[in-house]
């Protein structure tokens, strides 16, 4: 994101575009990636030793999943997988992008409903209807008040009248939806691997709000997208997985993590699409890689062409079949949050209040899928979760402590893995993407 | 005495008999005096951790410098109470902002040898700021982070400094170094933290004329403890201004100041011994601000 134009003179003086924090992550930079522990297989997952206590948010900042989700040491030790990719692409919701899986490989997935419907401003009632276009060029609101206006009270019903309202259309669009024909390879990852089908926006906002509960466990003061950022000394994921000793990078061709630090190219951690690439061959990924697409090219953010980002996941995807750490791999494909397109499934219960924030609304749902030797093939989880369950696995994988009380009652995407050793960890055959789309 | 003395010798002060300097004055010495009172209006620039900004401020103010009893004493003070308002970049377009501000500042500063022009300097001060803004619509849920801007925002600091001063009938130049404790905001939706500074701080008056005020302070807080995680956050203040006023007629004076500041945090987990050096965007200020006498001076 950029800053507008409201020029400063001191700000203009200093030159060089507007002033920016420094995060203190230099170390990133020398640190070395571990090596990787013998390969294990057989761990199962454990049971959840209280789940009222995390159903009730009882758990705080600190806590281990070993006293959370029973994920003690011996546990941890069977789990294979080593190095994550967090793939958190742009504004679409499940319904969008993947609302015809029922009939499309995964019956397990809940199809739209047939009575499901948003009023228009006439007062029409438009139903979901199938795209005929994979560039949609508008972009509705999706920042808090919008996505407050489009859950409506867990009606989910205001998506048509917020596009209409955010753009100068007559907000169908919101309603529209994606097929296996026009999205073979989205499809095929999510018919293949495990999906979860209860996978919300942390928060009911946009990007860099539900960005921030990734890294930090809570919006850190940001609500809607804009020129504020998270105060530079707030605990982080990053700063928990470098205290253990292990690394992470944000590999993107674009903006790291969408803008949502103010960081750039450059700074600490940052790398190129082609250090992903090369570190995949290689097998010098670090333990966490967080990759950004272009914005508005590769991320799938409106009016992003859904081709052009398919194939970008495509190469990406290639790139980590064939890598030498892909028995040691979890791809975690995810959208931020869902755009203000529509979605059905009320985003219900509210997560934990994350200590200094008061934000436990979450967003609509967005799409989660595990891609993985480890994950479970053809598989649904039904678990309601946010983001932070994101967080939740890498701190179970790493035995990193809980950032704020919403990372702490959260469950750690165990349940789309199958870490026994009787496990398919075959490489299946992947259609192709989809071609065009990007721009030349 | 004996330090009073060296800091004077640092300063290249006389403080010795007034023989060694010139006859004494027959008469007592006209004291420094220098007021006003009456309505301003301002508009503060920003670019800081919650975005840019354009604020405005009018109301009434009232501020004074004089030197008591035959030039031992220098009291300044400085009162305002004003409406406040604009936009801040904090969000996209912007958010708007409204509410109010009072300020109170008084200063008492000791002139160690009066009856000469330079003379050893102490003084203490004392600052108070209270401000509310709020956007003025109903916002559903809430905002960004207005940390020190928008909200309930108490500051202030206690200020005791040593140096030495210039004083005449028309002039005061004051010159000190100090120590002080200020209050700050922060944190996210926090309350203010109370950071130890030092500083430097030169002020200069000619009565009915101009001021011209520059200082620079560095402080810190105390040590901030995060016990679920392990760490610890020290904190830090590193600040900068330069002011200055110019009276344009016998009853209005124009003002311009310029602020440069930025925090900064040592966060540190001892279990593993790792230490993060963190430094938030920097705050920059430009105020310009207008007053109109209403009393007479």
């Amino acid at each position: 994101m950029r800053r507008l134009g409201l020029v400063v003179l001191l700000s203009a003086s200093a030159g060089c575009g507007p002033p920016r924090a420094d995060w203190g992550l230099e170390a990133i930079r020398s640190m070395a990636t571990p090596a990787d522990p013998p390969l294990t297989c057989g761990g199962a997952v454990p049971q959840e030793p209280a789940p009222d206590l995390l159903a009730s948010c009882a758990f705080g900042a600190g806590a281990r999943v070993a006293e959370t989700l029973g994920v003690d040491a011996s546990a941890r030790a069977a789990i294979p997988i080593r190095h994550v990719i967090v793939l958190m692409k742009e504004n679409r919701s499940f319904d969008h992008l993947l609302g015809r899986l029922h009939d499309s490989g995964q019956p397990e997935t809940e199809p739209i409903p047939p009575g499901y419907v948003n009023p228009d401003a006439a007062g029409s009632q438009v139903a979901p209807f199938h795209a005929t276009t994979t560039r949609i060029p508008w972009d509705p609101g999706h920042q808090l008040g919008s996505i407050i206006a489009c859950i409506d009270q867990d009606r989910m019903d205001g998506f048509v009248l917020n596009a209409h309202a955010t753009t100068r259309t007559d907000g169908h669009f919101a309603m529209a939806g994606y097929d296996a024909a026009d999205l073979p390879f989205y499809y095929w990852l999510a018919a293949t691997f495990a999906v979860g089908d209860r996978h919300f926006a942390s928060m009911a906002s946009g990007t860099f709000a539900n960005r921030d509960f990734l890294l930090f466990g809570t919006n850190a003061g940001v609500v809607n997208t804009g020129v504020v950022y998270p105060p530079p000394n707030t605990p982080s994921l990053l700063q928990l997985l470098m205290n253990a000793g292990f690394t992470w990078g944000v590999y993107t061709d674009g903006a790291p993590f969408s803008g949502a630090l103010g960081w750039r190219s450059g700074d600490p951690g940052v790398h190129s699409m082609g250090a992903l690439y090369d570190a995949l061959d290689r097998g010098t990924l670090p333990n966490v890689a967080f990759v950004d697409g272009r914005g508005n090219v590769e991320d799938d953010h409106p009016p992003a062409d859904l081709r052009c980002g398919e194939a970008w996941v495509r190469t990406v995807y290639d790139h980590a079949v064939a890598s030498p750490q892909w028995q040691r791999l979890a791809i975690i494909w995810t959208y931020d949050e869902g755009g203000g397109f529509a979605d059905h499934v009320a985003p219900e219960p509210h997560g934990c209040a994350p200590g200094d924030s008061r934000f436990t609304q979450r967003g609509p749902r967005v799409p989660l899928v595990v891609i993985s030797p480890w994950a479970r093939r053809n598989f649904v989880s039904h678990v309601v979760r946010d983001h932070a369950a994101i967080t939740r696995f890498v701190e179970a994988l790493f035995d990193l402590p809980a950032l704020t009380a919403r990372d702490a009652n959260s469950d750690a995407l165990l349940d789309l893995f199958d870490f026994s050793c009787g496990a398919d960890v075959t490489v299946p055959t992947a259609p192709p993407a989809g071609t065009g789309g990007c721009p030349p | 005495m004996r330090l009073l003395g060296a800091a004077a010798v640092l300063l290249g002060i006389s403080v010795g008999p007034r023989a060694a300097r010139g006859a004494p004055d027959a008469v007592p010495p006209a004291e420094f005096y220098d007021s006003f009172g009456g309505l301003a209006t301002g508009l503060d620039l920003q670019s800081s951790r919650v975005g840019y900004g354009a604020l405005g401020e009018v109301g009434v103010r009232a501020f004074a410098t004089r030197s008591l009893d035959e030039r031992r004493w220098l009291a300044r003070w400085n009162l305002s109470l004003t409406t406040k308002g604009g936009l801040l970049g904090s969000a996209l377009p912007v958010t708007p902002l409204l509410g109010a501000r009072a300020r109170a500042e008084g200063e008492l500063g000791r002139r160690l040898d009066p009856r000469a022009r330079w003379s050893a300097h102490a003084l203490a001060e004392g600052v108070a700021d209270l401000q509310w803004l709020t956007p003025p619509s109903p916002q559903p849920a809430g905002v960004n982070d207005l940390t020190g801007t928008g909200g309930f925002i108490a500051t202030g600091r206690v200020r005791v400094g040593l140096g030495a001063s210039y004083l005449d009938a028309a002039h005061v130049l004051v010159v000190v170094g100090f120590v002080q404790e200020a209050l700050r905001p922060t944190a996210v939706d926090g309350d203010g933290v109370a950071f130890t500074d030092a500083g430097l701080e030169c002020r200069y008056d000619v009565a009915r004329r101009f001021t011209l005020l520059a200082e620079a302070s560095w402080g810190w807080a105390a040590l901030a403890r995060n016990a679920a995680l392990g760490s610890t956050d020290r904190a830090t203040h590193l600040e900068a201004t330069g002011a200055a006023r110019r009276w344009l007629s016998e009853r209005m004076w124009l003002g311009l100041a310029a602020t440069a500041a930025r925090d900064g945090d040592r966060v540190a987990y001892a279990a593993s011994n790792t230490s993060y050096a963190i430094r938030a965007i920097p705050d920059m200020r430009v105020t310009i601000t207008y007053g109109l006498n209403l009393g007479a001076r």
